[in-house]
């Protein structure tokens, strides 16, 4: 193996997705390298949510870094779902475990913070792997059924050990002391936006390297995908641990938030209430599920304050959050199924194509683009329907004999 | 099933009279797979050299594609052996074909309908990668360089086979005859020895069919070729030998030749009475 690559004849990009490529067209180009390029998207990040919490009060940066926390957990199911294809209806409970690991270790060790966030992802993703791997070998939809039961025994088991998770009062955690002069909120709103930037880069890096392939390969077809080589079980579970610690990532940092963890705090409508968060904000991009997480801090805040205009009773304002999801999420995919995310793209495409006044396909990539421009690439645009439009064209016999 | 078992006894003999030395290649042998009371292969044998392309031919339902799930570790097998390279194929998993040298294309074309071009072929040299998770995510050049040399053999396989102008797009709206180049050059991707091809001409145009043939010829430099088809004038063009299963029995072994002439083969494939048409067709196609 040489380690000097020779000149490239495809772009390196053609064999990663275009997810969330940002094309930058010529405004901005990033670099091809994964690692880089998403490094220069983060200190962009960063710009940005730095002068974001510096003009907000001290409850908005609250609430921006709830955001963050839930961008996490999303991030993680929009990868599982939507690249790999699995639904967990657990990703509540595994905030749940994320939560109650980094309260546990809050009240009875002095560890640093950021020892205790990674013993708590590092926790969940354990708990997804032995979830995982049971699930993946019986495939199609246990994991989903699996991830359910969790969802409906974590808060059970968390309740049953009172002594140990502190039943219906729950834990209390110590929120983290600010140095120097810097407002509580603020602070808190920062490490939990910097995990966030953090679990992009590397998902975003995991999702454009051999392992994103795979895991987009299994979710479409794993008869061929394993043909190809690629271990459908190792990449299933892989997909749901990552998922899993990233939920348990976002449940630490939120519980930093809340400030409590107890048994009513992550139910079983929270598990759902992700999944409509991750589908409205685009599954299987990373930008849709700040997208997804936006909602999910705003949603139940207004539905809130609509049913107190309103005067509504406390029962209908109890699930007037989750009505608004259910109607939120019917309304996305009829109209709009990539999201927010999808949209927003689409959107993008079709005013660089009115400006440029040129027919610009949302694919090939520009870098592809520019190395094939000599090339016949016929000017028809990709679309979501070309996948539904192409049947799975597999005689009945084989996928029967498939393990 | 009388009108396989009728033909047992003579089968056999011809396939020890055909039986190549296939030491070093791909040797199936009393190979039985049993779904219940249904035998889908009953004892076939026959073997493939190095370089050899072997058609396997037979009527729906003669037991093709189970004798490709078996090679492919998809199914394992009641009895007998499939021996690869002198060792037994026993319980091999599908991923571990290209590992194995083995790589298989699938009836129709088995493209996944989201991943581009590229990826598609990308995801054929999985078997060659050793990127591990951790620097995976954190996207160091043990990974990030892995994949830039993988692209660039992307790249060269497209090259290859004339496709890569489609290289970003996905293969659902592309022309049939190009999706199936995909197909060949995701199987392609982990340099394989045996290169198993699930009725690659199916759907193509007579352009594609000669390109197709014209790649198997060249293809054969490198590694030997079993493919199941019913387009006999391709089979019989491009095969050195080939085997006829009819309900799970092999019925004939040979070369093309041999088969073209066989009453057993007629036979099976559409009952005597017609036996003699289909021996007129198969001349004319042998002559072009």
């Amino acid at each position: 193996m040489t380690r000097a690559p020779s000149p490239v004849p495809v772009a390196e990009s053609a064999i990663r997705p275009d997810g969330d490529r940002r094309d930058g067209g010529h405004l901005l180009r990033l670099p091809e390298q994964p690692l880089l390029r998403h490094l220069v998207l983060m200190v962009f990040g960063a710009g940005l949510l730095y002068l974001l919490t510096q003009s907000l009060s001290a409850y908005n940066n609250f609430q921006v870094g709830e955001i963050g926390a839930f961008a996490i957990a999303l991030a993680g199911l929009s990868v599982l779902t939507g690249q790999n294809g699995q639904i967990s209806l657990g990703h509540g409970a595994l905030m749940a475990i994320g939560a109650y690991t980094v309260a546990l270790l809050m009240v009875h060790t002095h560890l640093n913070l950021v020892v205790e966030l990674a013993i708590a992802t590092l926790v969940t993703t354990a708990v997804g792997v032995v979830v995982g791997v049971p699930a993946a070998r019986l495939g199609g939809a246990y994991l989903a059924g699996v991830t359910l039961l969790l969802a409906l025994t974590v808060p059970l088991l968390a309740a049953q050990y009172g002594s140990i998770f502190g039943g219906e009062q729950g834990l209390t955690t110590t929120p983290p002391s600010a140095p120097g002069t810097i407002n509580p909120e603020r602070w808190l709103a920062w490490i939990q936006l910097a995990a966030a930037l953090v679990v992009m880069v590397l998902l975003g890096n995991l999702v454009r390297s051999r392992f994103g392939r795979a895991f987009r390969a299994v979710r479409d077809d794993d008869v061929a995908a394993s043909l190809a080589g690629i271990h459908v079980t190792r990449t299933k579970v892989l997909a749901f641990s990552v998922s899993a610690g990233c939920a348990g990532l976002g449940g630490a940092l939120l519980v930093l938030s809340t400030g409590v963890v107890n048994t009513g705090e992550f139910p079983l409508t929270l598990s759902i209430e992700l999944l409509a968060g991750m589908v409205i904000g685009g599954a299987g991009t990373l930008v849709g599920a700040w997208w997804g997480a936006i909602a999910l801090v705003y949603v139940p805040q207004w539905s809130t304050s609509l049913s107190s205009r309103l005067s509504l009773g406390t029962t209908v304002a109890a699930y007037l959050a989750d009505a608004l999801f259910g109607a939120a999420l019917i309304v996305v995919i009829l109209a709009a199924p990539s999201g927010i995310q999808g949209s927003l793209r689409r959107l993008a495409h079709g005013i660089a194509a009115a400006t440029t006044g040129r027919a610009s396909p949302p694919n090939p990539p520009a870098a592809l683009a520019r190395l094939l421009r000599s090339a016949d690439v016929p000017g028809g645009t990709r679309s979501s329907s070309d996948a539904s439009t192409r049947s799975r064209d597999r005689s009945p016999d084989q996928v029967a004999t498939k393990e | 099933m009388e009108l396989g078992s009728g033909h047992l006894g003579w089968a056999r003999e011809v396939a020890l009279h055909t039986g190549h030395d296939g030491g070093q290649g791909l040797e199936v042998h009393e190979l039985s797979v049993h779904f219940g009371g249904l035998k889908a292969l009953d004892r076939v044998s026959f073997d493939v050299g190095m370089g050899e392309v072997v058609g396997v031919i037979g009527p729906n339902g003669a037991g093709k594609t189970t004798l490709f799930n078996v090679i492919s570790g998809f199914l394992h097998p009641s009895g007998g052996v499939v021996r690869w390279r002198g060792r037994d194929l026993r319980h091999h998993r599908p991923h571990d074909l290209g590992r194995l040298g083995i790589a298989r294309t699938l009836q129709g074309v088995g493209l996944w309908p989201r991943l581009t071009v590229a990826e598609n072929v990308a995801c054929g040299g999985e078997p060659s990668l050793r990127a591990d998770v951790v620097s995976a995510i954190a996207g160091v050049w043990r990974s990030s360089g892995e994949e830039r040399r993988l692209s660039h053999r992307v790249g060269q396989l497209l090259e290859e086979l004339d496709i890569a102008q489609w290289a970003g797009r996905l293969p659902g709206a592309l022309p049939h005859g190009v999706q199936k180049r995909v197909a060949l050059a995701r199987a392609l991707m982990c340099d394989p020895a045996l290169l198993l091809l699930d009725e690659p001409a199916s759907g193509l145009s007579e352009t594609d069919m000669a390109d197709l043939s014209a790649r198997i010829h060249a293809l054969r430099a490198r590694m030997s070729v079993v493919l199941v088809e019913h387009h006999m004038d391709l089979v019989m063009a491009i095969c050195d030998r080939v085997v006829v299963l009819d309900f799970g029995q092999l019925v004939a072994a040979g070369t093309p030749e041999e088969i073209r002439s066989s009453s057993a083969v007629t036979t099976a494939y559409l009952g005597v009475a017609v036996g003699a048409d289909v021996d007129a067709s198969e001349s004319d196609h042998a002559a072009g």
